[in-house]
């Protein structure tokens, strides 16, 4: 196992994030929610190359693997970046025939754990409302993908990392919170009962992270786990904030809710919590789970098929 | 326990009755999340409810109420909610701010404003929170001097739920130069429509706007508007929470309890009830639903004397955290159309998740709860404060 990405590698997910919270900044996203005009970023992703993240390098992309793509949606996470790009670049492009990635793409695979798509990505006029006031989503249309198994791996993936990055959004707009807002005559965040809550938050960061990023480098069941504790770790952390943010974190005002709402909507897509849960349970006890010390090192190769 | 009067079978034939035709639209509405349904309509209701002598039953029948017992309010409360009423716009006035000016008001007061809460055409709303005093409530910079038999007032309240329906606000203000914390404070009856005074609505992530602001910019009351005396405003605004959690606790149960017979029937009806870890979250609620009623039936005959038991304490922490479980619940069940908003609107049990995300905020946090169980259930030693201020009282 490696879990460091190469220079090169990094450097991409640094400009991506740069990118995207330079652009999508909360500005952008309340003007957004008022259905006011906003900067059109899909010419800015193509010239960046971003939409070529993950298509082969004969066809003139970049081939990184889905793990880097993983950091990339970290970073969208955390900028709440409500674009599908995404869903675009991670998940239909690699998905694509080959014929396809010559002219611009603009469509969703389709997939049993994803009801509702961006309407960029769709020819559907069945609009639906999202909890989340960013997300303009259509009712996606039934049928078959050959490869859903590896769509919905890859959908699984993503998502856990945009939560990922939705926490540590939340998670640092909390920690300001706590530095500047003062009662008792001192800041909140001295007192126990509110830091030990941005802790807690952290921790759980940190641990799930390098399940996510194992999860897009082996697949299996590791997916399960990985989009299982992306949830855990996002409602934590938006529990979190809200209660260190008090009264105002209720409010329209400050800028928590809209992070708040992208993870309520994202923990639900590519699979809830008792979805992966199931999974996980049946590999576990009902499948042909490896169980032992003997098998720790042992390296998974993902199967088609899986997970 | 003892037996309980006819109250109970009367109201409800009232209610039976009474709760009907024009009204029926506000059947379990204005719950906690929903409060900006049908402003004008709920205002008539609670005129309704005045005519008939149904605010006010637990006051004295010296100030026109019927003297009822505990168990009777519980039996109203719970009827009032097991029949759908909805959210009661003028609870702040009878079961808050009534109960305290006939503790501690002079008669003078009681015949000027218990007439208005009983008809239920004078409705408040609570002038306690600030920018700067939330958590550390007692850290009022709202000031109030007096000028020629006035008091005249400046400053800023915030969180103050219904203002834009309220006729009057009681305030809490800080009247004695240099005092700190509880000390120096004044409770004051202030009328709300007057040039001094500007009420901003607070927009919620909701996207309605139940809280408000409210700036004091030299806005007036007379002298005699004052409950208790100069330096007694903090004990006044303790005993008025003091008659919060009382009766209605068992009302807002019933609330409760029909959100989580909501959810039971949408897991049952959308197949979610197959699920074993939906089914045992489902069957905890339960159980936690059961442990609150009992409880707070224990409690309020625990208290009959007056004194709020220690068990008082800990109601706000059990009921707020297992509210806010609830509204997870709500939406782990709806499964993925939790995100789908239908026609555009909220629905009950989105509201409910969203509203509930406030539950272990609003009223005292989980945290400064469990400060309060800490030192005065458990008597440990209090937080140290900083800045060096020393609170006396």
């Amino acid at each position: 196992m490696d879990f460091r990405f190469t220079q090169e590698q990094q450097d991409l997910i640094d400009a991506a994030k740069a990118f995207f919270d330079g652009e999508n900044t909360p500005e952008r996203m309340r003007k957004m929610a008022a259905g006011e005009p906003t900067t059109n970023l899909w010419p800015q992703f193509a010239k960046l190359g971003l939409l070529g993240i993950m298509v082969p390098e004969s066809a003139g992309g970049l081939e990184q693997p889905l793990v880097v793509m993983a950091g990339i949606a970290e970073a969208a996470g955390y900028a709440g970046l409500p674009d599908p790009y995404i869903e675009l670049a991670g998940i239909t492009v690699p998905h694509a025939e080959n014929d396809e990635l010559s002219g611009p793409i603009r469509r969703a695979v389709r997939s049993n754990l994803r009801p509702y798509i961006d309407a960029a990505l769709s020819t559907s006029n069945e609009a639906v409302i999202s909890i989340d006031p960013l997300r303009n989503l259509v009712k996606a249309q039934g049928g078959n993908d050959t490869a859903i198994d590896s769509i919905n791996f890859h959908g699984a993936i993503l998502t856990a990392a945009q939560l990922i990055g939705l926490s540590k959004r939340m998670l640092d707009i909390s920690v300001d919170y706590a530095q500047t807002r003062h009662q008792f005559g001192k800041a909140i965040g001295s007192f126990q009962a509110v830091k030990h809550h941005l802790a807690n938050v952290h921790t759980q960061i940190e641990f799930t992270r390098p399940m996510v990023h194992l999860a897009a480098m082996k697949g299996g069941a590791a997916v399960h786990n990985a989009k299982i504790a992306a949830i855990d770790t996002a409602m934590l952390a938006a529990e979190s904030a809200i209660q260190v943010h008090g009264g105002m974190g209720y409010t329209y005002e400050v800028d928590l809710h809209f992070f708040m709402k992208r993870t309520w909507a994202l923990c639900g897509e590519w699979g809830d919590r008792n979805y992966h849960m199931k999974k996980l349970e049946d590999y576990v006890l009902n499948g042909d789970a490896e169980l032992g010390p003997e098998h720790t090192f042992k390296t998974h190769v993902m199967k088609s098929g899986e997970p | 326990m003892s037996q309980t009067s006819n109250l109970r079978a009367e109201f409800s034939a009232w209610m039976h009755a009474n709760f009907c035709g024009e009204y029926e639209c506000l059947r379990g509405r204005a719950t906690p999340g929903d409060e900006d349904a049908f402003p004008g309509l709920r205002l008539k209701w609670e005129r309704e409810m005045g005519a008939a002598g149904w605010i006010g039953v637990g006051w004295p029948k010296a100030y026109g109420g019927r003297d009822a017992s505990l168990e009777d309010l519980v039996s109203f409360n719970e009827e009032y909610a097991r029949h759908g009423g909805p959210g009661r716009a003028g609870h702040i006035g009878e079961t808050l701010l009534a109960p305290t000016i006939i503790a501690y008001g002079t008669e003078a007061q009681k015949q000027k404003y218990l007439p208005g809460i009983k008809a239920g055409t004078e409705f408040w709303c609570q002038g306690y929170s600030e920018p700067n005093a939330g958590s550390d409530l007692s850290n009022i910079k709202t000031k109030a001097r007096l000028e020629n038999g006035r008091w005249i007032i400046n400053g800023q309240k915030i969180w103050t739920s219904l203002a834009m329906d309220s006729d009057y606000i009681f305030v809490v203000a800080r009247a004695e130069d240099g005092s700190v914390g509880r000390c120096g404070l004044v409770f004051l009856l202030v009328k709300l429509d007057q040039v001094g005074i500007d009420i901003r609505p607070i927009k919620q992530m909701s996207g309605t706007a139940e809280f408000n602001e409210v700036f004091f910019e030299g806005a007036m009351c007379d002298e005699a508007d004052i409950i208790g005396g100069i330096g007694d405003g903090w004990k006044i605004a303790m005993a008025l929470l003091g008659f919060e959690r009382g009766a209605s606790t068992l009302g807002q149960q019933m609330i409760f309890a029909d959100e989580f017979r909501q959810i039971a029937s949408l897991a049952k009806r959308n197949g979610m009830m197959q699920d074993p870890m939906i089914r045992q979250r489902i069957a905890k609620a339960y159980a936690g639903l059961k442990i609150m009623r009992f409880t707070a039936l224990r409690t309020l005959e625990a208290s009959q004397g007056g004194e709020l038991s220690k068990e008082g304490y800990m109601s706000k922490i059990f009921w707020a955290s297992w509210h806010r479980d609830l509204g997870e619940l709500a939406m782990d069940v709806m499964g993925a159309s939790a995100e789908i908003l239908d026609d555009g609107e909220y629905n009950k049990l989105q509201k409910l998740f969203l509203f509930s995300r406030s539950d272990t905020i609003y009223g005292g946090t989980n945290q400064i709860q469990r400060n309060i169980i800490a030192e005065r259930a458990l008597g440990m030693p209090k937080e140290p404060r900083g800045g060096g201020i020393v609170i006396k009282g």
